[in-house]
């Protein structure tokens, strides 16, 4: 199924354009199977999500939420992986084609949340924030994030290392994050990222004696 | 890549020669059944391996791939003394690295342990299979030698961080998807439109990677003149090739010397590797291509491409 989604940059910007012209009726009229039973589910979800009138579509949790089930449903019935999960063609075709009234009622006309910011894309953020915290379970996934904010997820993405994300890396710098959250400390977050960014200049965090969970642990005992 | 200053004491050219380092790897893949298959593999202008097997029926997409072989250390207690890499009672480790910046994703795989007792010729196997569903792109994979245990005693100049990487025995960068470094071109089918158009999607040329992404020479599959391009058969065919292709990098190249960053691609400097602006510098220093005026360069692109089509490397 995925090997037939082909969207070049050029043809997003043209279906973007369509879109910010008219962006009210931007909901698509038909939707390519089996991609529409995705549609079906998200769509589904957002409006259960919403049904508490007290939570908001322009929110971390509408996010948290939407990151969750997406990841859940793309891994069971649609067979995605990382490897799918790195083009932003796949994304700029979901995003533009499948879902661009979700995308427009969460951030209004945004190119780089559309399709043009590689680590902006709304869908392939809430995607990779999920897998780069995933605890095992979608339960404890939850439990682990259910008390971040946006700035999370911006900070995971972009301060993560360059040339890649460690994985194991990053679930272990969210598993403590999550223990420490009673700690007080300004921006622990932010300041955590950008200590693990110095380091992994010469330091590879797998290697340390102790190994991730050791080397994660004196990053965070640094401010504490 | 950044040049970084180190204050330790790093596995360097002259380390290399003192521990005589040979390796001897290849790559493979297995089948449905389990069976190993030896892949081909050659390199590309920057050195780029791609791989392929006999009948070209591999895909990494399917099949995934592996690396298999032998490290040899001919003299591993070069690395360990007061003046050397590491102290004598320091241990070294030996691990795989994988880096994809395409796949967003990196790993280490620790392999063996030296320490200032390992014999003389030690043969170290290694053997690391990338599944399938994981990297897109590119990958570098490369074996590193890091400080796994710090000595007591450290000697100034001598790394004491366990995990600090101390330098590269050797490494790949393989293309799993695409054909190596050519040109951006993406063939479409639009009635309407003349044979070839160019599209630009950078934002930072300096950074981003010299392809489809965000840099596209668009040809047109429904346009008549589509199969002397696609397959250039005569003179005339070949000529017009060289048109196709001049016209459409002289337009990228106006376009980047419009940014911010040309002086910068000029140069070659600030470029990240695999980047636009490296790929130029690449056309201007190693092609010769004559950035001076439009008409230098005009006349400079063509006389490359009809050099590099009548030996037979286009």
């Amino acid at each position: 199924m995925w090997q037939n989604v082909v969207y070049t940059k050029a043809q997003a910007k043209f279906k973007f354009q369509q879109i910010e012209a008219d962006p009210e009726k931007c909901a698509p009229r038909q939707v390519r199977a089996p991609f529409d039973r995705l549609r079906e589910i998200m769509i589904d979800e957002k409006e259960k999500f919403l049904l508490d009138e007290i939570k908001k579509i322009n929110s971390y949790g509408f996010d948290l939420h939407m990151g969750l089930v997406l990841y859940r449903i793309l891994k069971e019935d649609f067979d995605f992986n990382e490897r799918l999960a790195a083009q932003d063609e796949v994304w700029r075709y979901l995003s533009l084609e499948v879902f661009p009234d979700l995308v427009y009622e969460r951030f209004g006309i945004n190119d780089q949340r559309f399709y043009k910011g590689t680590r902006r894309i709304w869908l392939k953020s809430i995607w990779w924030y999920i897998h780069l915290s995933w605890q095992g379970t979608a339960e404890e996934t939850f439990e682990t994030l259910r008390n971040n904010s946006s700035d999370e997820i911006s900070q995971l993405l972009d301060r993560s290392g360059s040339a890649g994300y460690r994985v194991e890396l990053t679930r272990e710098i969210m598993r403590q994050h999550k223990l420490l959250a009673g700690r007080k400390v300004p921006q622990l977050f932010r300041r955590v990222l950008k200590l693990n960014t110095a380091r992994l200049n010469t330091i590879e965090p797998s290697l340390v004696e102790g190994g991730i969970e050791t080397y994660v642990s004196e990053l965070y005992s640094y401010f504490l | 890549m950044a040049n970084k200053v180190s204050m330790n004491r790093l596995y360097d050219e002259a380390m290399e020669e003192l521990v005589n380092v040979d390796t001897d790897f290849h790559f493979y893949y297995k089948d449905s059944g389990g069976l190993n298959h030896p892949l081909n593999q050659y390199e590309d202008y920057e050195f780029k391996t791609l791989l392929s097997n006999e009948d070209d029926s591999w895909d990494f997409v399917e099949k995934g791939f592996g690396i298999s072989g032998n490290l040899k250390l001919g003299n591993p207690t070069s690395m360990f003394g007061p003046t050397q890499m590491v102290n004598a009672d320091a241990e070294i480790g030996i691990a795989l690295q994988w880096m994809s910046k395409q796949s967003s994703q990196r790993g280490v795989f620790p392999i063996e342990t030296i320490t200032s007792l390992t014999p003389k010729g030690i043969i170290i196997p290694i053997d690391y299979y990338f599944q399938q569903n994981k990297l897109f792109g590119e990958v570098h994979i490369s074996l590193i030698v890091y400080l796994k245990k710090a000595s007591r005693n450290s000697m100034r100049g001598q790394a004491k961080v366990p995990g600090t990487i101390l330098g590269k025995l050797i490494e790949w960068v393989v293309i799993l998807d695409g054909s190596g470094s050519t040109f951006p071109i993406v063939i479409v089918n639009e009635p309407d439109k003349p044979l070839w158009y160019v599209d630009f999607n950078y934002s930072d040329p300096l950074i981003e990677p010299f392809d489809k992404e965000y840099i596209a020479i668009y040809l047109n599959q429904a346009h008549h003149a589509f199969p002397s391009i696609q397959k250039p058969k005569t003179k005339i065919d070949e000529a017009l090739y060289i048109e196709f292709l001049a016209g459409a990098l002289q337009l990228i190249l106006h376009n980047l010397m419009e940014c911010s960053e040309w002086k910068d691609i000029q140069d070659g400097t600030n470029c990240e590797e695999g980047s636009i602006g490296q790929v130029i510098h690449y056309f201007k220093s190693t092609l010769n291509w004559d950035f001076d005026t439009p008409e230098k360069l005009a006349m400079s692109i063509r006389k490359d491409l009809e050099t590099r089509v009548k030996t037979g490397e286009m």
